[in-house]
């Protein structure tokens, strides 16, 4: 170990992984084996997500509506996008990655990762492993020839020596795969420098960086020199995140530790089975489990392995990322891919068959949860219940009511501390997280059950009235100064008073010089049994709640 | 947990449970003309089926089984709450929430932006079960019909903005996932201060199962400068457009108040509970 003064040469400090990206630009409009240069753009939502580079000329960008794209570009041919084909198509990248020996990461189709630590000693530095990567694919051939139905013969055939893929080398994922973009190997430590001059928008996060730009950040650098703490703060935990990927950490801090103890589920299949609806069922199983027991401990699986055995002794092991990885139908959909990628590993006859591994029987499966976050903003649940089918039901109905009227029409209720009705009542959307439970505090002033029914939105103005007709005040001493007859409420008639009670006093935040408010608190009945509280604040009564 | 003894009506059914009845005594058959009767009757019983159409209930608080002409809120069915400005639709609207969302059922109001939630609270909703659309813009009838796939109650308020092939549709979609639809008129979530146009506004333009109506709201508690409000009694009337001929009528007291019993009488008598006066009394 290195003493103090002693820099350390053998070991390097605990830092963010070097990572090596393979990134393929259009991907949803390369994958389906079309021609760059035709005008191609692959559609879902009603936008445009990918264009191909005849239609980029012409003006067809990501984001354009889809009749927009085609008043661009008349001749357009728009597909609609298949996911399922995009990760189909990548998978001989995959195979071609998984050469190097090392676990492979998907970030998305067209979006893969590798660990450089291993790779790089035996190809002789990184731009040594980023040269061979480069050869190793140059032999894959263009993507999506392979694939049946492909609009290939309308489109023409793609260009065999064009290079589609991109690989670049930084510290942490985010920043290897804006690496990519350039073909660039960042030296270590260097990511920061490397990504200061680029724009916040490509951290991923438009909201986050629409607000950035609003206050006047606009590069990746200036974000990075915001405090840690001032970031968190303001923005919250996600961005903190982002926050370290800035400054070129990423991956450092408490999120995306493996979990202690770790969290891995395994299954050995006694005798091996060659079915792949067996293979699947027992997935969908496994993943239940480790969802279930991280779950228990408060934690979301962000990077999950999944490691595959078959009853010859082949193994293959493939990382997912994303919150969500550990689901259990997305882990029996890579469990599949996985299986299939093993049936047409070179060593193996023939290509993977829907109907199972062709490459041999499946002896066991192992699922490890490699990093793990705590779950807050992907839990619905509240309050250490159980989240439930009925959970999950109303989730998705929110969800579409997100499509319907935009995201956070749909929001939920807590009662939280305050005084009025409208201050104690306290809103959040449907996907934050709930407030904390409040500790106890006595609250002077605040009325006792029952509450108003209904608590208008905006402020109605009031007017309190005494049998002559006159105002009717509260001096200070929290006295009224005559019995009051009447009131009339917004541009309403007066009505005559039944009942009244108060008026209930409160002083509040008196502490404070700027927050300091004073008001007093009057319930009214009136002629025909309508109920109402009623509030004066510096002279002026208003309407705070309705006993309906 | 979503309401376990309503999921499994077979398991709760205390006929199903118990043993079966005692052999008919075979001897004798001429002397016993009362003990005869008595199996046929076990036998009728049991021969009744096991699930029946109240069975598929949602919870609903006690004091409103009179109302409802049950234990709970048939589920598929369309509940209409009215009522005259400031006679406390809204608290008797909220009233229908709480024991659905206590036993776990997820509840939403769409278009009430208004709604007191403290007040809910207070009433007994467990306020983790409920969804706020405040301002579903004019999409009021789309909003609630997606609602309805994953809620077990939906209130409605549309103020106008559903026609009668919208409600009608509506209900059919509330009967198909076996949710109750809970339309509010005007009169729920208006804060009283113009009361005219409330009352002019139309209520629900479909058809019903149940109508709730509250007549009359009377206060104890409250004096002149004395006191505090305490307890809410609303009158409510009840309609059953399909069913009973009968709308039973009830005076609903929403807060506990030492030393009055819930009168049975059409009206509110005026006799005064303890400490307080009873005020405000109006008629339908």
């Amino acid at each position: 170990m290195a003493t103090v003064g002693d820099p350390p040469r053998r070991r390097p400090p605990p830092g963010p992984a070097r990572i090596l990206a393979v990134r393929c630009p259009r991907w949803p409009v390369r994958s389906l084996g079309t021609d760059e240069r035709g005008p191609v753009a692959v559609v879902a939502g009603g936008s445009v997500v990918a264009a191909s580079a005849g239609a980029a000329a012409a003006g067809v960008r990501p984001g354009l509506r889809r009749r927009d794209a085609e008043v661009c570009c008349p001749d357009l041919v728009v597909l609609a996008r298949d996911v399922a084909a995009e990760r189909e198509a990548f998978e001989p990248v995959l195979s071609a990655l998984e050469t190097f020996g090392v676990p492979v990461t998907v970030r998305a189709p067209g979006w893969a990762a590798l660990s450089v630590r291993g790779p790089a000693r035996r190809h002789g530095g990184e731009a040594g492993l980023a040269a061979a990567v480069d050869a190793v694919l140059g032999r894959l051939g263009p993507p999506g020839r392979g694939r049946r139905g492909a609009t290939g013969g309308r489109a023409g055939q793609p260009d065999a020596r064009e290079r589609w893929w991109r690989i670049g080398v930084a510290d942490g994922h985010l920043a290897a795969g804006l690496a990519a973009w350039r073909r660039l190997v960042v030296p270590a430590g260097g990511t920061a420098a490397f990504l200061a001059p680029l724009p916040v928008e490509l951290l991923g996060d438009p909201a986050l960086a629409e607000m950035l730009r609003r206050l006047g950040l606009e590069t990746i650098g200036a974000f990075a020199q915001l405090d840690q703490g001032v970031v968190g703060a303001r923005f919250g935990r996600g961005a903190l995140a982002l926050h370290a990927v800035a400054a070129g950490r990423e991956a450092v801090g408490p999120a995306g530790r493996p979990p202690q103890p770790p969290a891995q589920v395994e299954r050995r299949l006694d005798p091996p089975t060659g079915q792949l609806e067996t293979a699947l069922f027992v997935a969908r199983g496994l993943a239940d489990e480790l969802v279930g027991s991280l779950r228990r401990r408060g934690l979301a699986c962000r990077l999950l392995a999944v490691e595959v055995e078959l009853a010859d002794g082949r193994r293959l092991e493939r990382r997912w990322s994303g919150t969500g990885s550990a689901s259990p139908p997305l882990v029996a959909e890579r469990l599949r891919a996985q299986l299939e990628s093993l049936g047409r590993h070179p060593g193996s006859p023939g290509v993977a068959e829907p109907d199972g591994a062709a490459g041999g029987e499946l002896a066991a499966v192992r699922l490890v949860a490699l990093e793990a976050v705590p779950d807050g903003g992907d839990q619905r649940s509240l309050w250490g219940r159980q989240r439930t089918a009925d959970d999950e039901r109303v989730a998705r109905a929110v969800a579409r009511l997100d499509g319907l009227l935009g995201p956070g029409a749909v929001w939920r209720v807590a009662s939280g501390g305050g005084r009025g009705p409208a201050e104690r009542a306290c809103r959040f959307r449907f996907d934050e997280p709930p407030p904390g439970p409040l500790a106890p505090a006595p609250w002077p002033g605040r009325l006792p059950a029952p509450s108003p029914a209904v608590v208008p939105v905006t402020p109605v103005p009031a007017a309190l009235v005494d049998a002559a007709g006159a105002p009717v005040r509260v001096d200070g001493r929290g006295a009224l100064s005559a019995p009051p007859a009447g009131v009339a409420l917004g541009a309403g008639p007066t009505r005559a008073v039944r009942g009244y009670a108060g008026p209930f006093p409160a002083d509040e935040r008196w502490w404070e010089p700027g927050d300091h408010r004073r008001r007093a608190r009057l319930q009214v009945v009136v002629a025909g049994g309508a109920a109402y509280l009623l509030a004066l604040e510096r002279g002026a009564w208003s309407l705070e709640g309705t006993y309906d | 947990m979503a309401a376990p003894d309503l999921a499994d009506p077979g398991r709760a059914d205390p006929r199903l449970a118990a043993p079966a009845p005692a052999p008919a005594p075979s001897s004798a058959p001429g002397s016993a003309g009362p003990a005869l009767r008595r199996p046929v009757a076990e036998l009728a019983a049991r021969l009744r089926p096991s699930t029946l159409a109240g069975d598929d209930l949602l919870a609903a608080d006690e004091a409103l089984a009179g109302l409802l002409g049950g234990p709970g809120l048939r589920r598929g069915s369309t509940v209409v709450v009215d009522g005259a400005a400031g006679a406390g639709a809204t608290s008797l609207l909220l009233r229908l929430l709480a024991a659905p969302t206590t036993a776990g059922a997820w509840c939403a109001l769409v278009g009430l932006p208004t709604a007191g939630i403290v007040a809910a609270e207070e009433l007994g909703v467990a306020l983790d079960r409920l969804l706020l659309v405040p301002e579903p813009g004019g999409r009021l009838a789309a909003v609630v019909a997606a609602l309805l796939e994953g809620c077990d109650l939906v209130v409605a308020h549309p103020g106008g903005a559903v026609s009668p092939r919208e409600a009608a549709r509506l209900s059919a979609r509330a009967r198909e996932r076996r949710a109750v639809l809970v339309a509010a008129s005007a009169a729920v979530g208006a804060a009283g201060v113009d009361p005219e146009p409330v009352a002019r506004r139309g209520g629900w333009p479909g058809t019903a199962d149940v109508v709730l109506e509250s007549l009359a709201a009377s206060w104890v508690g409250i004096g002149t400068g004395t006191g505090r409000l305490v307890a809410h009694g609303i009158e409510v009337l009840a309609r059953h457009p399909r069913h009973a001929p009968g709308a039973p009528r009830q005076l609903l007291w929403l807060q506990e108040h030492p030393g009055t019993t819930t009168p049975d009488g059409p009206a509110l008598d005026g006799r005064m509970p303890t400490g307080g006066r009873l005020l405000g009394q109006a008629t339908g």
